[in-house]
């Protein structure tokens, strides 16, 4: 139970520490269970305490220094080793890898009318407009949610109309037992948002995310058309307009923000398909050589909303929030799916072609594009059999999504539904037919070839181990410069699951919330973007139960890298070397994992 | 050995003539016209699922006169929400059948259902167009028999003789689908039908395609 010591030579530099002592006392405000967990939080303290004996404790604390070295000592769990070398450190993760587990569980929407359930979440969204008539809220009844419109409405105009005259917007405010809960306003009058979370997320992050609820309003209906309706009557129910596919959505954005399960939400930018970059310009040729006069855009995107290129005019590039806009509705809804005939269960339908009415809030809020939207699979018969691809995978029992690519053409024409049908089906052709970029995409999506005729794990994504990098169980590196970011396997080809995927978002949402937002007014002009000791390097550490996790943050001013190690104890010069690896590995591989500008005409 | 892949279907045997046949749904949301057509493309039901948005595009092969003719019908699947409403126009232009589908447990839905033939039938005298409309009484399981609004539909079948036909069917249950899209098949009038050409169609000779490519190394 000795605890052994983890000696930083890194420097935390700027100003930024002296308000993060402040901001700090937020992370209090994560329990995270309703078990009998204590929290406890040690901030700016150069010795993080040992968790408390009790099993169902949970401890967070944060770390960071100011213009001195740290010295953390990190606690030592129960059953890990010292690991001396980088080879024992590999060889000691077992194969079987304990899934990892802050004992959070995913959020769901509901419309229960239980009021006691309702109050017993720890995340609520609510849109209403500026009259305080009810348009969605992501828990409780219609009627739970007409009484909590017209109270969010009065508390929202009381602040704004001063008896001075003057106007002001309220933003935030704390409240509830022990001043947990963090109450967050957005007014984008006609439409009032809030949200109140006890999960230790920041203003700005409450903020994005209420930003994002209210473009999605705005990318079905468009700003020109709420507008319309208000204007008309103070009074309107925007419900009217919202289909079952809307609400459908609007809930499963909330969930995906409220479990975390979005990373591209939580750390800002869009994942990219790991592939050779021949391949991927040779994908764009194809894209490029099929275009015609009223495409706009042209996407294709990997399951899980991963890019595998963009098509788009020299003059205009795509807004990441309004690629996340899109991708929630495609992938979040069973609008476009369908039960095939051999099948219980609902999957992306292959077979029809969508043409969706779009409104890209930051391309224009004012009008609508139009999106040609269908989907590939790629696990075809006849073609893996015709480009000799390992034909076992179809007894496989794997998600039919995780096979599918999307093609998205996008038109600012409402009548050229057929001209991009040609060009899709034309691209969709080239693909398939040319046998090195079906075996590419084959590869990087559905899963490589083994020498046996077995199936390996697909190429388009990272393991930790391949770089390698020992001790990280995870991670997630962004190029800031593309808004771009590449999600690792965990360590030893797995895909970390729905609930899984939220508890490490959870863990860097945290160290996002604390750091990476903090420490852009720290950053200096020529940073070199190898490790050096001017970088931040910022330590979440988690117990729950036996577990303890240590989530760690390093910023530059080209890159953030989030990583999880797993075991509690850990040898710090293995861990910085590794850190090292990853962020070389992933600069040497810049061109591989992000598209730079995409195909451009 | 020549392998050929028609673009959907995979087992139609080549046939002497084809046409293609331009079909649309309209009506309420809710209705079933997601429903139906699911039903007819993959022969599944969905509770769950959700409204439509924009429009789905679904081409289906449809054999006639034991194989003979193929029908190639090209489907247009709206969404009934009113925001979508000013599209409407480029999905039954050009179109030669409309089903106005209704829901047979609400009459607000045969209320928007008149209300789309009115608007089918302005579009038809405008144009000249020769647009079959055909009204289509969803969620037949849900009214035993008949509905509660019976007398209305009949009078405004005998009021509005551009109506050619009404169908009852349940997407559910997969009844009255197949009288429904049968009588699709069989109003394919004999002057929409051409020889028969494997390109047009979408269909791929992959021995081509492979000598072609055969020769790259990965």
């Amino acid at each position: 139970m000795d605890s052994i010591t983890i000696h930083e030579n890194y420097i935390h530099r700027g100003s930024v520490s002296s308000t993060e002592s402040t901001q700090s006392t937020d992370l209090e405000h994560s329990s995270l269970s309703h078990r009998k967990s204590q929290v406890s939080l040690i901030s700016n303290s150069l010795i993080l305490p040992r968790p408390p004996e009790s099993t169902t404790a949970l401890t967070l604390a944060s770390l960071q220094a100011d213009n001195v070295s740290i010295a953390a000592s990190l606690e030592a769990s129960m059953n890990a080793s010292i690991f001396s070398d980088e080879d024992t450190a590999f060889k000691s993760f077992p194969e079987t890898q304990t899934a990892i587990d802050l004992g959070f569980q995913p959020k769901k929407a509901d419309s229960s009318d239980d009021v006691d359930e309702f109050f017993s979440q720890q995340k609520h969204f609510f849109i209403l407009s500026a009259a305080g008539k009810p348009i969605y809220s992501m828990h409780g009844s219609d009627e739970i949610l007409t009484v909590h419109a017209g109270i969010i409405q009065t508390i929202v105009s009381f602040f704004e109309f001063n008896p001075d005259g003057k106007t002001e917007q309220l933003r935030s405010f704390m409240a509830g037992e022990k001043q947990q809960t963090r109450f967050f306003f957005l007014n984008k009058s006609p439409i009032i948002l809030m949200a109140t979370s006890s999960l230790g997320e920041s203003d700005i992050q409450l903020n994005q995310q209420l930003d994002f609820l209210y473009n999605f309003l705005l990318t079905i209906l468009s700003k020109p058309h709420i507008d319309r309706v208000f204007q008309k009557r103070d009074n309107f129910d925007l419900r009217k307009l919202l289909g079952k596919a809307d609400i459908a959505c609007l809930d499963s954005i909330c969930n995906d923000m409220s479990s975390f399960n979005n990373p591209g939400l939580v750390i800002g930018g869009l994942e990219c398909l790991k592939m050779r970059r021949s391949v991927r310009r040779r994908i764009e040729s194809v894209m490029l050589a099929n275009k015609s006069e009223n495409l706009l855009y042209g996407l294709l995107v990997a399951p899980n909303g991963r890019l595998i290129t963009v098509l788009r005019p020299r003059r205009h590039t795509l807004h990441t929030s309004d690629l996340q806009l899109l991708f929630s509705m495609i992938y979040n809804t069973n609008t476009f799916k369908t039960t095939p005939i051999d099948n219980n269960s609902q999957e992306l339908a292959a077979n029809e072609e969508f043409w969706v009415p779009i409104c890209f809030p930051k391309f224009n809020p004012n009008g609508f594009l139009y999106s040609f939207i269908q989907f590939v699979d790629l696990k075809e018969e006849k073609l893996m059999q015709l480009h000799d691809l390992n034909m076992g995978i179809l007894d496989e029992d794997l998600d039919p999504d995780s096979s599918k690519i999307t093609v998205i053409l996008v038109s600012a024409y409402k009548d050229s539904f057929f001209e991009m049908r040609k060009i899709a089906n034309s691209i969709v052709k080239s693909l398939k037919l040319n046998r090195t970029l079906f075996r590419e995409l084959f590869k990087a999506i559905v899963g490589t070839q083994g020498i046996n005729g077995d199936t390996g794990p697909s190429s388009g994504k990272v393991d930790p181990v391949e770089i390698p990098a020992p001790l990280v169980q995870h991670f997630v590196f962004k190029s800031k410069k593309h808004t771009q970011f590449i999600f690792s396997r965990l360590a030893h080809y797995k895909d970390p699951n729905e609930n899984m995927r939220g508890q490490l978002m959870l863990m860097y949402s945290h160290l996002h919330a604390r750091f990476a937002t903090s420490s852009k007014t720290a950053v200096q002009p020529n940073e070199s973007d190898i490790l050096k000791d001017s970088h931040f390097i910022n330590l979440v550490k988690w117990a729950y139960l036996n577990d303890t996790l240590v989530g760690l943050l390093i910023t530059t001013s080209n890159y953030e890298l989030y990583l999880i190690t797993n075991g509690g104890i850990m040898d710090e010069k293995v861990l910085l070397h590794s850190c090292k690896n990853i962020i070389k590995w992933c600069k040497k591989n810049q061109e591989r994992l992000f598209i730079s500008g995409g195909a451009i005409f | 050995m020549t392998t050929i892949i028609p673009h959907l279907d995979f087992d139609v045997a080549t046939p002497k003539l084809t046409a293609d046949f331009k079909l649309v749904l309209l009506g309420e949301s809710s209705v079933g016209k997601s429903s139906i057509l699911q039903r007819v493309q993959n022969g599944t039901f969905d509770d769950t699922k959700s409204s439509t948005i924009g429009a789905a595009f679904v081409s289906k092969k449809v054999s006639k006169d034991e194989g003979s003719k193929l029908v190639n019908l090209q489907i247009w699947d709206t969404a009934g929400q009113e925001r979508f409403h000013n599209l409407t126009p480029l999905y039954y232009r050009n179109s030669n059948m409309a089903f106005i589908v209704f829901d047979m447990t609400s009459i607000d839905t045969f209320k928007k259902a008149e209300y789309w033939i009115n608007e089918l039938e302005t579009y038809k005298s405008d144009t000249n167009s020769g647009l079959i409309l055909v009204l289509v009484g969803n969620k037949a399981d849900l009214v035993s028999g008949a509905c509660d609004f019976e007398d209305e539909i009949r009078q405004f079948l005998n009021l509005n003789k551009n109506i050619s036909r009404y169908f009852t069917v349940s997407a559910k249950q997969n009844t009255g689908l197949v009288e429904l899209f049968g009588y699709v098949v069989d109003s394919v009038d004999e002057s929409l039908f051409h020889e028969f050409s494997a390109e047009q169609n979408g269909l791929v000779d992959l021995n081509i395609t492979r000598t072609s490519t055969g020769n790259c190394q990965c």
